[in-house]
C-alpha cells in the first residue's frame, strides 16, 4: 500500500484561479491542505507612501486602482476622509449620485465576483453572463466620467460633474442594421438616469437567470456548501466585514449602523446568512444584488426630481467651473492655485470607511497641514479575510481551496496596494 | 414535499433548468459588438489619446502656464518654454508620456485655455517604444486632424463643466 | 517689566512688546499671520494697500497694523468677523482692476496676491465691468513689466528711495488712473535696481532674462555665493535640471541684509555662453585639435617641468581657495616660483609691509557703528554696490561721516561730509601731507622708510577738517573683539571695532603708488588709533594671500625667503601656467600681456572662457568648471570664509579647476596630492593658517633698516591715464551675460574715454567731437569721448577689462589725445 507523504507546493503567483498575483504555499497531505501560507506583495505599489509626495487630489487616481474591480467605492472611502478634515459639507445631489454609483460599484463587483467564483469552480458560462450586465455598468461610468473602469469621478465636496442628459448610441454598421441598431439603443434615447433606470427594470431578470444556473445546482451545492465555515465570532475576532461577515451570521452593515451619504434615506434590505460556509457568502451577494438595484432605483427618481449642484462650493478646496474661471478673477487665481499646490487640510487625523462590495473600506488619513498628507494608511477589506485564509482552509481539500479564495473575493489591488 | 424533491434530484431537474436556459441563449440573437469592424458607442466626456488644440485663427492655444505639468499625478508631461519672438509666451518642449499617463484627465481639467484635450481615440499603436513619447509636433497634428470630433464632444459636455 | 515693554492681547493671546513697535512687527514675532502687501521690514511705512486691517477694541474703524504703533492693554482681532470683513474687501478691490494674467505670469506659485487672495479673499468677485489697462515701460534688459498687474503697494518707489538712493521709479496720476513707472522713459541704471524683482508682490516686475521659462516649483533651490564682488553675498541658485535658471538673494542680515547687487543677480547668463570651453584642446602644427584630458594633462606635465625657473604662472583671484591651494602646491612643487594672483596690481613693491590679507579691518554689520570713515579712492557705488549700501545706510542713519577723496567722481548716493576729487598724484600727496600733520601734531618721528616721502610733503588746506577728526583719535575708542573660532567655519572674524575706519578702495590697487599709499594710510590709522582696511578687489583676493598664491608667501601666509630675488609677473618667462586668467581683460597691462604670451616658449591655460589671446598663443587649454559648477570656499572683505557647494554638473568635459589640479599633482608625481574632497583640502588650508585674530598693521612692520619708499614721480606733465576696473568686466562669466551687458555701463556704455571738459578744450578738442584717439606707449585706440566734470584735470579715466582698451598699455600713465 503506498504511503501518503505531505509536501508543500506553490499555487500561483502565476495560476488562473490565484485571483490576482498569490502565491499560496500549501502543505498538503495527499489531497488534503495541513497548511495554507499566502505570501502577499507581488502588486505592491507603493500607494500609500506615493502618496505622501502628491496634492491630496492627485492621489483620487490611486484610489481608483486598488480594488481594481470597485473603482468608486474605494474613491468614496478616500474622498470621505479629505471631507472629514476638511469639514466639508457634500450637496444632496451629490450624496444621491454617489449612493447611484456606489451601488452600480457594488453590483459591478459582484458580477465579476460571480463570474470568477463560477469560473474557478468549473462554471464557465457564469462568466460571460456576468460580463455582459457589466458592459452596460460600465457604460454608465463612461457616461459620466470618461473612463470604463478608472473614473476619477469623486472629488472632495461631491462629484466632478453632472449626469449626462444624453447617452452615446450605437450606429447601424455593416453587422448591424439599422433596426438592429435602434433596437440595442432602446434604453440609450433618454438620459443617463433612463438608463439606468432600464436596466434596474431588467436586472432581477438577469439576477434569476444567474441563480438558475447557479442556487439549486447540485455541483454548485457539493462544491459550496459546508466549506470554509467561519464561526460569527470567529469571524468578528478575525476582522472579517462586509459579505463574509454577514454569511457568518453577523448583521452588521456600515450603510445602517453608521450612514453616510443619503444611505440613511433609503430603504433597503441587509441580507444575513446562517451557516458560515461559502454557500451562504453567495446567497448574501445574489441578495445584494437585488437590494443593489432596489437602491438604485429609488436614487434615480429622486435624481430626477432634484436638479442642483454636484460640486460644494468652498474656494480654496473646490475648483469653480470653467466658464467662471474664464472672466472671474478670484475663480482664476482659486483654479490656478488649486490645480499647481492643491489645497492644505488642517493639522488632525481622521479614520473613515465605507461599505465597499468586499467589506470595510476604510481611510486613515494624518495631515501635519501640509497640501500632501503626512500618513495615508487604507484598510483593505481583503487584507483579514485572506489572512484568514490559513484558518478557513485546514482540512479542507485542494479544490475546496479555490473555493475559499473565489468566496473571499480577493482583489490583489487592495491587499498589495 | 419529500418525494417531488426526490424526482427532481433523481431527474437532475435543476440542472436541465440550467441548461434551458443556456440552450435559450445559444439560439439567441448575440450580443457581441464586432469590434474592430464596429465600436460600442463612447461618450463625449471619454478620455483617450491626448491632442494640443489651435484657436480658429490657427494659433495654437497653450501658453506654457505648466498647470498641467503640476497637476499630472503620473508626471506623465514635461514641458520647457520660451518667449517666442512675437512676445507671446510659448512651449519649446511639450512632452506626454504614454507610459506613463493614467488618463484620468486631470490636465484637460487644469488647461485654462482648453489647449490639451483627450480625444475620443483609444485605439493606436506605436512601432517602436521612442513613439509613446508624444512631442508637440505630434500632438498638434493630431489635435489638428480630429478638431471637429473634438469640437463636437466639448460642445456637448460644456455645460457640465 | 522694565519701562520700555509693554503688554497687550492679539487673538486674546498675551503679547509682550517694546513701546513705538508696530503691531504687524509684534504679530510677526508672534507668529500670528497678518496679510500685507505694501509693508515690508527694510522699507518705510505707507499703509496704502489696506490689507493689514485688523480689528482693535475701542476703534471704531479696523486699523492697519502696519502703522498702528501698540499701546499698553490694546486688544487686537486679526480673524474676527469685523477683520476677515475688511480682508475680504481689500482683496476684492484689488483685484477688481488686475488682469486674468495667473497663466501667464512668471509669478504664479509664488504671488502673494495668489495666497492671500485664496487664504484671505471672498472666493467669487461681484465685478462685471471692465477693467483697465495700463501700457508697459521698457525698464531695461533686467526688468520685465507688465504694469497691468501692479496693485500699486509703492514698494518698488519705496525702495529706490530709501535704499538705492535713486529713485528711478515713481507714481503719476491718481486713483484709477494712478501709474507706476519713469516719469521720463529710461533704462533703471542703479546697481541694485533689480531688487524690485524680489519686493513686487504680483507679476508687474519680474526677471526678463528667465521670464516665461519656469515656474517656481519645478526649480530646486541651492545656497550659494555671490562671486563677482568680494563680499560674498548670499544668494540661492534655483536650478532646473543642469542649468541655473534665476539666482535670488539668500538672507543674511550680516552681509548682503537681503539685497543682491545686480550684477551678482544676472551674472548666471553668462554660464551657457558660446565661448565656453568643453573639451581639452591641443595645438598641433599650428592648429588646435580636441583631444582628450589624458593627452592634455601630459602635455601640460611636460610644459611645468621644462624650465620651471623660468616659468611663470598667472592666478585668477576670483579662484576658490581650493584650486588657489592646490595651484600653489603644484607649482611649487615643481619648482615654479614665479606664481602671482594679483595681475592688475602694478605697484607690487615693499611686501614685506603687507597685511596677511586685504580686509576691511571691521565686519560689514560694525560700519553702521562707525563715527568717521576716511574713504582713499574711487566710491564703491559701481563695482560693489552692497558696500556702497553699508556706507549709505551708515551715512544716513546711523550719523557716520564719510570724507571721500576720490580720483574721479563715482557720484556716491549719501551724504558726505567731504567730498575732493583729485589727481592720481595728488592723492598720493595729500594723504602724504595728512599723515605728516598728524605725525607733527603729535609729536611722533616719521618712520625711516618715509621720512623722504613725508620730508616734502605739505597738509593741504581742504584736509585741516579731517586732521582735526583724526586728532581726536584715542587709544580706548579701538576695541580688539576676540576671536569666533576656527577661520575654516563661517564666522565673523576679529578685528577692530572703532570709531574710525580709514579704507582703501579696490579700484586703487591699480595705482601706480599703492605700496607708498597703503604704508602712509597704515601709519595715519596707527597714530590715530582708527582701524584700517584695504577692499579687496575680487571675490577670492583675501584668500588667494591665504592660500599662498603670491610669491612672497607660504600657503597660510608665512612668508617665503626667496621673495625678493623673484620678478613680477609681467617680467617675461619662457613657459607660463595660467589659470582662469584674461589676459587682455584681467590684467593692468593687457598688451603687454599679450606681448608675453607670444614671446613665450609655450603656454598651457586652465580656463572656461579662453580669450582671444589663449587662442591665439596657448598650446594647451583645459576646460574648468565655472561659478555654481563647483564647490569652492572664498575670503571675503571681512576675512570671513564661505562655502559654498556646486549646484550644476560642468558642461562637456569640463571639471572643477581643483580636480585637474589634484590630477596633475598625483601624475607629476608629488606627494600629498590623493585628496578626496574640497572639505578636506580646506581643512588642510585651515590648520597652515593663522587663528583669527586683529590684523596686525604694517605700520608696526615698519624698521629703520627698510627700503626707502620712493617718491613719486611727477606725473602732471602730461595727460595721465587712470584706469578703473569695468564693473561688469570683472570676471568671465559676467563679461558674457549678455543681459548685463546691455545694461548702460555694460561693455558698450562702459568703453568711453572720460575726460573734464577744460581738459577736452586744453588739448584742443572741439566741442562737438565725440570720440577721440588715445594713443599710450606707441598704441591707439578710437573710444567715444565723454566729457565728465568729475575728471580731475589732468587725467583721463578708461576703463579696464573690455575689449576697447584691451590693445593699450598699462593702468597708469602717460597718454596723447586727438
Amino acid at each position: 500500500m503506498p504511503e501518503i507523504r505531505s509536501y508543500t507546493m506553490n499555487f500561483g503567483p502565476q495560476h488562473p484561479s490565484a485571483h490576482g498575483v498569490l502565491r499560496l504555499v500549501l502543505e498538503m497531505e495527499g489531497e488534503v491542505v495541513v497548511r495554507a501560507d499566502p505570501h502577499i506583495g507581488l502588486l505592491h505599489r507603493g500607494t500609500e507612501k506615493l502618496a505622501e509626495s502628491k496634492p491630496y487630489n492627485q492621489s483620487i487616481g490611486y484610489m481608483d486602482r486598488l480594488d481594481y474591480v470597485s473603482m468608486l467605492s474605494n474613491e468614496h472611502g478616500y474622498v470621505r476622509a479629505l471631507e472629514a478634515l476638511a469639514g466639508l459639507a457634500v450637496p444632496e445631489r451629490a450624496q444621491y449620485i454617489r449612493v447611484l454609483f456606489d451601488e452600480i460599484t457594488r453590483i459591478l463587483n459582484h458580477l465579476l465576483w460571480i463570474g470568477a467564483h463560477a469560473l474557478d469552480i468549473g462554471a464557465m458560462s457564469m462568466f460571460l453572463y456576468a460580463f455582459r450586465e457589466r458592459e452596460d455598468l460600465m457604460d454608465c461610468y463612461e457616461a459620466v466620467s470618461g473612463a470604463r473602469l478608472h473614473a476619477s469621478y469623486y472629488r472632495p465636496g461631491g462629484v466632478y460633474r453632472d449626469l449626462p442628459d444624453q447617452m452615446p448610441q450605437y450606429q447601424p454598421s455593416r453587422w448591424t442594421s439599422e433596426k438592429q441598431a435602434k433596437q440595442r439603443n432602446a434604453a440609450r434615447e433618454g438620459s443617463l438616469l433612463d438608463f439606468i433606470e432600464d436596466f434596474t427594470q431588467r436586472f432581477p431578470g438577469c439576477v434569476d437567470e444567474y441563480e438558475t444556473l447557479l442556487t439549486d445546482n447540485r455541483i454548485w451545492k457539493q462544491r459550496t456548501v459546508g466549506i470554509g465555515v467561519v464561526s460569527p465570532e470567529r469571524a468578528v475576532a478575525l476582522g472579517f466585514s462586509g459579505p463574509m461577515l454577514r454569511g457568518s451570521g453577523v448583521a452588521w452593515d456600515l450603510r445602517r449602523t453608521q450612514p453616510y451619504a443619503a444611505y440613511a434615506a433609503l430603504d433597503f434590505e441587509i441580507p444575513v446568512g446562517q451557516q458560515g460556509d461559502c454557500y451562504d457568502r453567495y446567497l448574501v451577494r445574489v441578495a445584494e444584488m437585488r437590494e443593489s438595484n432596489r437602491i438604485m432605483r429609488q436614487c434615480v427618481d429622486w435624481l430626477r426630481a432634484h436638479p442642483g449642484p454636484v460640486l460644494a462650493q468652498a474656494p480654496g478646496l473646490t475648483p469653480p467651473d470653467r466658464e467662471t474661471m474664464k472672466t472671474d478673477m478670484e475663480a482664476m487665481i482659486n483654479h490656478f492655485k488649486l490645480f499647481s499646490e492643491g489645497y492644505c487640510l488642517p493639522e488632525g487625523e481622521v479614520y473613515t470607511a465605507v461599505e465597499h462590495p468586499k467589506g470595510e473600506f476604510g481611510v486613515y488619513l494624518l495631515s501635519d497641514g501640509a497640501n500632501k498628507p503626512y500618513r495615508l494608511k487604507i484598510r483593505a477589506p481583503g487584507f483579514p479575510h485572506l489572512a484568514a485564509l490559513d484558518e478557513m482552509a485546514r482540512g479542507h481539500l485542494l479544490a475546496d481551496v479555490v473555493a475559499i479564495i473565489g468566496t473571499q473575493d480577493i482583489v490583489f489591488g487592495e491587499i498589495d496596494r | 414535499m419529500h418525494i417531488r424533491h426526490f424526482f427532481k434530484s433523481f431527474l437532475l431537474w435543476e440542472l436541465f433548468q440550467g441548461l434551458r436556459l443556456t440552450g435559450r441563449y445559444l439560439f439567441a440573437r448575440k450580443i457581441t459588438v464586432q469590434y474592430p469592424e464596429e465600436s460600442t458607442p463612447l461618450s463625449p466626456r471619454f478620455r483617450g489619446r491626448h491632442a494640443l488644440r489651435r484657436y480658429p485663427n490657427g494659433e495654437e492655444r497653450c501658453i506654457a502656464c505648466k498647470l498641467c505639468e503640476a497637476v499630472c499625478p503620473a508626471l506623465a508631461i514635461t514641458i520647457e518654454s520660451t518667449t517666442r519672438d512675437d512676445g507671446t509666451r510659448r512651449t519649446t518642449r511639450y512632452d506626454i508620456d504614454l507610459f506613463k499617463c493614467i488618463y484620468c484627465g486631470f490636465c484637460e481639467e487644469a488647461c485654462p485655455v482648453d489647449s490639451i484635450v483627450e480625444t475620443q481615440v483609444f485605439a493606436y499603436d506605436f512601432k517602436q517604444r521612442q513613439d509613446a513619447i508624444q512631442t508637440k509636433a505630434m500632438l498638434l497634428a493630431y489635435g489638428d486632424e480630429h478638431e471637429t470630433a473634438i469640437q463636437h464632444a466639448r460642445t456637448l459636455d460644456a455645460p457640465y463643466r | 517689566m522694565t519701562e520700555d515693554v509693554i503688554e497687550l492681547s492679539i487673538n486674546d493671546r498675551v503679547c509682550r512688546a517694546r513701546k513705538g513697535e508696530l503691531l504687524i512687527e509684534v504679530a510677526d514675532r508672534e507668529g500670528i499671520a497678518i496679510p500685507r502687501f505694501c509693508y515690508h521690514k527694510k522699507l518705510a511705512i505707507a499703509a496704502n494697500c489696506r490689507m493689514c486691517l485688523v480689528e482693535v477694541e475701542k476703534s471704531q474703524k479696523p486699523l492697519p497694523a502696519c502703522a498702528t504703533p501698540v499701546m499698553a492693554g490694546m486688544k487686537v482681532y486679526t480673524a474676527s468677523p469685523k477683520a476677515r470683513a475688511a480682508q475680504k474687501a481689500t482683496m476684492e478691490f484689488l483685484l477688481i482692476n488686475h488682469p486674468l494674467d495667473c497663466p501667464v505670469c512668471d509669478q504664479g506659485g509664488e504671488c502673494e496676491l495668489q495666497d492671500v487672495a485664496q487664504g484671505y479673499g471672498a472666493g467669487l468677485s461681484h465685478y462685471r465691468e471692465a477693467k483697465r489697462a495700463v501700457c508697459n515701460e521698457d525698464l531695461g534688459p533686467l526688468i520685465a513689466t507688465e504694469m497691468t498687474r501692479c496693485i500699486h503697494c509703492t514698494r518698488c518707489v519705496r525702495f529706490g528711495s530709501e535704499i538705492a538712493g535713486l529713485r528711478e521709479l515713481g507714481a503719476t496720476g491718481r486713483s484709477e488712473f494712478m501709474r507706476i513707472g519713469t516719469f521720463v522713459a529710461h533704462t533703471l541704471a542703479h546697481e541694485l535696481s533689480a531688487n524690485v524683482i524680489d519686493l513686487c508682490p504680483v507679476g508687474a516686475l519680474t526677471a526678463k532674462p528667465s521670464k516665461d521659462r519656469y515656474r517656481p516649483w519645478e526649480l530646486r533651490a541651492q545656497p550659494g555665493l555671490g562671486l563677482h564682488d568680494s563680499l560674498g553675498s548670499h544668494l540661492y541658485w534655483h536650478t532646473l535640471g543642469a542649468e541655473v535658471m534665476r539666482v535670488v538673494p539668500r538672507a543674511c542680515e550680516a552681509i548682503n541684509e537681503i539685497w543682491l547687487s545686480d550684477r551678482d543677480r544676472f551674472a548666471y547668463t553668462g554660464l551657457h555662453s558660446a565661448e565656453r570651453l568643453h573639451h581639452p584642446m591641443i595645438r598641433r602644427q599650428g592648429e588646435w585639435q580636441r583631444c582628450d584630458w589624458d593627452t592634455a594633462l601630459e602635455a601640460t606635465l611636460e610644459i611645468l617641468r621644462a624650465e620651471p625657473a623660468q616659468s611663470q604662472a598667472w592666478l585668477s583671484p576670483q579662484q576658490p581657495l581650493e584650486s588657489l591651494y592646490l595651484a600653489q602646491k603644484l607649482l611649487r612643487g615643481m619648482g615654479i616660483e614665479r606664481l602671482e594672483h594679483r595681475l592688475s596690481q602694478t605697484d607690487l613693491r615693499h611686501p614685506e609691509h603687507e597685511a596677511p590679507y586685504p580686509s576691511l579691518g571691521m565686519a560689514l554689520d560694525d560700519i553702521a557703528g562707525l563715527e568717521q570713515l576716511l574713504w582713499l579712492g574711487p566710491g564703491p557705488r559701481q563695482d560693489q554696490p552692497l558696500l556702497h549700501h553699508r556706507l549709505r545706510q551708515a551715512a544716513l542713519h546711523h550719523d557716520t561721516q564719510i570724507w571721500l577723496l576720490e580720483t574721479y567722481n563715482t557720484q556716491p548716493l549719501h551724504p558726505l561730509a567731504a567730498h575732493h576729487i583729485v589727481h592720481p598724484s595728488g592723492l598720493v600727496e595729500r594723504l602724504a601731507g595728512l599723515t605728516r600733520a598728524l605725525l607733527d601734531a603729535q609729536g611722533v618721528a616719521y618712520p625711516a622708510a618715509l621720512a623722504e616721502v613725508l620730508g616734502r610733503a605739505v597738509l593741504h588746506k581742504d584736509d585741516e577738517a579731517v586732521l582735526a577728526v583724526l586728532c581726536l583719535g584715542a587709544p580706548e575708542r579701538r576695541v580688539a573683539l576676540g576671536s569666533s573660532g576656527d577661520p575654516s567655519m563661517d564666522s565673523k572674524p576679529a578685528e577692530y571695532n572703532s570709531a574710525l575706519l580709514i579704507l582703501l578702495s579696490s579700484q586703487l590697487t591699480l595705482h601706480p603708488d599703492y605700496s607708498l599709499l597703503r604704508a602712509l594710510a597704515s601709519v595715519l590709522a596707527e597714530h590715530s588709533h582708527s582701524a584700517w582696511g584695504e577692499v579687496p578687489s575680487h571675490a577670492n583676493s583675501a584668500g588667494a594671500y591665504l592660500a599662498g598664491a603670491v610669491r612672497h608667501r607660504q600657503a597660510g601666509g608665512a612668508a617665503r625667503p626667496c621673495a625678493s630675488e623673484t620678478a613680477g609677473w609681467e617680467a617675461p618667462a619662457k613657459r607660463y601656467f595660467i589659470l582662469d586668467v584674461e589676459p587682455e581683460r584681467d590684467t593692468a597691462y593687457p598688451a603687454l600681456a599679450r606681448q608675453r604670451l607670444r614671446e613665450a616658449r609655450s603656454v598651457v591655460a586652465l580656463s572656461a572662457y579662453p580669450s582671444q589671446a589663449l587662442w591665439d598663443h596657448a598650446d594647451v587649454l583645459l576646460p574648468i568648471a565655472v561659478g555654481p559648477e563647483s564647490s569652492g570656499t572664498w575670503v571675503n572683505a571681512e576675512g570671513r570664509w564661505q562655502s559654498m557647494a556646486g549646484a550644476i554638473p560642468p558642461p562637456g568635459e569640463a571639471r572643477p579647476a581643483w580636480k585637474v589640479l589634484r590630477v596633475l599633482g598625483t601624475l607629476a608625481g608629488l606627494a600629498n596630492f590623493d585628496y578626496h574632497s574640497p572639505q578636506q583640502l580646506r581643512e588642510e588650508l585651515a590648520a597652515l593658517c593663522p587663528p583669527p585674530g586683529p590684523r596686525p598693521n604694517p605700520y608696526l612692520l615698519l624698521n629703520a633698516t627698510d627700503t626707502p619708499y620712493a617718491c613719486p614721480a611727477d606725473t602732471r606733465r602730461g595727460l595721465w591715464r587712470q584706469s578703473y576696473r569695468a564693473p561688469l568686466g570683472s570676471d568671465g562669466m559676467v563679461r558674457r551675460a549678455a543681459p548685463l551687458q546691455a545694461l548702460p555701463y555694460g561693455e558698450a556704455g562702459v568703453s568711453v574715454a572720460r575726460l573734464h571738459p577744460d581738459e577736452a578744450k586744453h588739448h584742443g578738442i572741439p566741442a562737438s567731437q565725440t570720440r577721440i584717439e588715445v594713443r599710450q606707449d606707441g598704441m591707439v585706440v578710437d573710444l567715444t569721448l565723454q566729457r565728465d566734470p568729475g575728471v580731475p584735470l589732468g587725467s583721463i579715466v578708461l576703463p579696464l577689462g573690455v575689449k576697447a582698451t584691451a590693445a593699450l598699455g598699462p593702468a597708469y600713465g602717460l597718454v596723447d589725445v586727438r
